[in-house]
């Protein structure tokens, strides 16, 4: 064991010594950016390849896409093949935003308003994605997929506005294919994320961060028929006054990392705030803090598996609940055929090791977990 | 809370009182006894800051509390109040515990600043009376108005805790009389004017707080930063305030940015917690504002409540003066003062 790993331990030990506390041995998926165009096709792709844009260089713009019947059907074969002690499968949390840019407006008003279109609408325009919403439907009612809030966009509107106002040639060129999501990490334009949708240059966003939220949420209420209980933020990246709004529209749960990046405003450095599973802040929101890792499709992850075995093991350790990240971009094959099946493959093989190791397993949703945190709140 | 007796009471005719979010508050929350106070100014003078003072709680208080009786006599057709220091001989255990308030005062720990004349939207709670609300009147026999509202309550989602929240524009009127009233009778009371104003549960038409400005407040404290403004007809207006804004009538805002609320917070470690929220604060060169409700002092109802709630703000005290020996424990007003003049 090296340093780094050494320290990644020792990190993620000491991270696990506060919050709830349980015995039983409770397993949360929690799958992010559900709903999101990301890479829209793979000629988008290949062209911003072709202009020298190195999108194969980030797994985000190389495997993320629209989720597609098969991709459902797929990871559903997979989610069903095994149960917990209750008779439970696996359930993904699947964080949804709940709309995409609408290009075509946007373009018609010369870069000067912003518009969006539910994923519904983004749905209807692909073929392979047409049953999506069916997919989604079966998948909640049976208790293996549950759609919660992560944004009315995966994008900050403001700072992609300002840019394409300003016509930045890479994210111009992103728009005219369709594209938001480049990242940051490979486009040559210096600036920053326009994927962490609620942080901010100037405090004076806030108030739009709040209707976006607002918005958002009703049409989650619309897509789904039922109200989303958690919110997790993209990027990690949200500002302590947005809870407000999240607590007045129904959000009792706050899915989240360690730590949180708060923003101060331009050119200040990202506050960073701790968050322990079952704290909770003054609106009485519980937070679930993420505690392992499961994302094979970063290469970078020698055994992913293995690691996220481990990192279970340290959580039920320390008698917590092992809240597991695992982005979309890991099932989806609308871009790579061979990033879904490998993937599945290997969550297979997790699930399988994860119900070998721990007879009494519990499968358990982000807001089944916070629920019972808050059951456990006050006795009085 | 009067009593535990009201509680077994209430329990007994189906309602459960430690329900919800405003459980605590009707199972801990009471007035403060003499014995209250005594603990936790003993508490207070128990640490000194780098100017050797000791630390002040900003007490922000209701000054009045409803007349029961003359209510009853009335048949509920007009409402009335008495001024708390009266509630306080009614209540075993506080007949003397307004001397200890301007003790309070006179050492610099204890500064009384205006909650509100009552913390009790006295419109919307006459209405449920005089509509026959069971469960209000129910309450209301027991001397008390802080139930949790049952769906079948009349217009259950108004809250009755949210003393200036308006429903129609025309209450707007009603609540600046209300502000003249209280902030009178906390002159009365503590000899001084109040500055700093915090509106039960937050809402507070900005025509009242042109009233509060006229009347001599010079800060509105709240701990959301997303405000919505109550404007009536279920309407509301959405504004952000942080610490140090100022509203069109010079009045700043101060934004509550820790939190130590240990009672019936089984879950988080709230030592911890409110250490981290003042280091955040501190990092972002900003005053710490603690907020810290009575609830967790009162050991009226349940005395291992109030010893619980000290031992944990001793150790919270002592924590704050070893990491930081600069630390200075100011009050509201004081922070309000100190921010008018810029000299943060």
């Amino acid at each position: 064991m090296n340093y780094k790993e050494l320290y990644q331990k020792a990190r993620l030990n000491l991270n696990n010594t506060k919050g709830w506390r349980t015995k039983r041995q409770i397993v949360v998926f929690e799958s992010d950016d559900w709903g999101s165009i990301r890479m829209p096709t793979k000629d988008t792709f290949n062209r911003m390849l072709e202009a020298g844009i190195r999108v194969d260089k980030c797994p985000y713009n190389s495997f993320d896409t629209l989720e597609t019947e098969n991709d459902f059907a797929a990871l559903y074969e997979v989610l069903l093949s095994i149960r917990d002690i209750n008779g439970q499968p696996p359930v993904f949390t699947a964080n949804y935003v709940t709309c995409n840019p609408d290009f075509l407006r946007i373009k018609e008003t010369d870069f000067q308003e912003y518009h969006y279109e539910s994923f519904i609408k983004t749905f209807q325009k692909s073929d392979a994605c047409r049953n999506s919403l069916l997919m989604i439907k079966q998948g909640i009612a049976e208790s293996i997929f549950l759609p919660q809030f992560h944004g009315r966009e995966h994008l900050n509107v403001n700072r992609w506005m300002n840019a394409l106002r300003k016509r930045m040639p890479e994210t111009l060129f992103g728009f005219e294919n369709k594209l938001f999501g480049l990242s940051t990490t490979i486009t040559s334009e210096k600036r920053r994320s326009y994927l962490a949708a609620f942080d901010f240059d100037s405090k004076d966003e806030l108030c739009d961060h709040g209707q976006i939220i607002v918005e958002g949420l009703s049409i989650f209420r619309k897509i789904f028929g039922f109200s989303s209980e958690s919110f997790i933020a993209s990027n990690y990246i949200w500002h302590r006054s947005i809870e407000e709004v999240l607590s007045d529209n129904g959000i009792k749960y706050i899915q989240g990392t360690f730590l949180q990046r708060e923003p101060q405003g331009f050119g200040k450095p990202y506050l960073k705030i701790k968050h322990y599973t079952g704290f909770s802040n003054q609106l009485d929101q519980v937070y679930l803090s993420r505690n392992a890792y499961f994302e094979p499709s970063f290469s970078m992850i020698r055994n992913p598996v293995k690691e996220c075995l481990n990192q279970i093991k340290t959580a039920f350790f320390w008698n917590k609940p092992a809240v597991i990240s695992t982005h979309r971009l890991n099932y989806i094959g609308g871009l790579e055929a061979k990033n879904r099946e490998s993937n599945l493959v290997l969550l297979k093989h997790l699930l399988f090791e994860i119900k070998r190791n721990w007879k009494n397993v519990e499968f358990f949703s982000s807001p089944a977990l916070g629920n019972l945190i808050m059951q456990s709140d006050y006795d009085l | 809370m009067p009593s535990n007796n009201v509680i077994l009471e209430m329990l007994n005719r189906g309602i459960d009182l430690s329900k919800g979010v405003a459980g605590r508050y009707n199972v801990y929350d009471s007035l403060a006894t003499y014995i209250d106070l005594s603990k936790l100014f003993e508490v207070l003078t128990s640490v000194r800051d780098s100017n050797n003072n000791h630390c002040v709680v900003t007490a922000m208080s209701v000054v009045a509390n409803p007349d029961f009786d003359l209510i009853a006599q009335n048949d509920f057709r007009q409402y009335f109040y008495e001024p708390f220091k009266l509630t306080l001989q009614k209540y075993p255990g506080c007949e003397k515990s307004f001397e200890l308030w301007k003790e309070g005062i006179s050492l610099g720990i204890f500064i009384p600043e205006f909650h509100g004349r009552e913390h009790l939207n006295f419109l919307r709670w006459m209405e449920a009376l005089r509509n026959g609300d069971h469960y209000a009147h129910l309450a209301f026999k027991y001397n008390f108005w802080g139930y949790p509202r049952q769906p079948d309550s009349y217009q259950p989602n108004r809250s009755l805790q949210a003393a200036f929240d308006i429903d129609q524009p025309s209450d707007i009127d009603i609540m600046n009389e209300v502000i003249s009233d209280g902030l009178n009778l906390f002159r009365e009371l503590f000899g001084y004017s109040a500055s700093c104003f915090t509106p039960p549960n937050g809402p507070l038409n900005r025509i009242n707080e042109k009233k509060a400005s006229e009347e001599g407040i010079k800060a509105i404290q709240t701990a959301r930063m997303f405000y919505k403004e109550p404007i009536g007809n279920e309407k509301t207006r959405m504004t952000m305030r942080y610490l140090g804004k100022r509203n069109d009538f010079g009045q700043i805002y101060l934004i509550r940015n820790c939190f130590f609320e240990p009672c019936g917070n089984k879950r988080t470690d709230v030592i911890s917690k409110c250490l981290d929220e003042v280091e955040q604060a501190f990092k972002c060169n900003k005053p710490a504002i603690l907020s810290s409700h009575r609830v967790n002092y009162i050991g009226a109802l349940k005395p291992e409540n109030r010893d619980n709630g000290l031992i944990l703000l001793k150790e919270l005290l002592e924590s704050l003066v070893k990491l930081y020996p600069d630390i200075e424990f100011i009050s509201s007003t004081q922070l309000t003062d100190l921010i008018l003049r810029n000299e943060l």
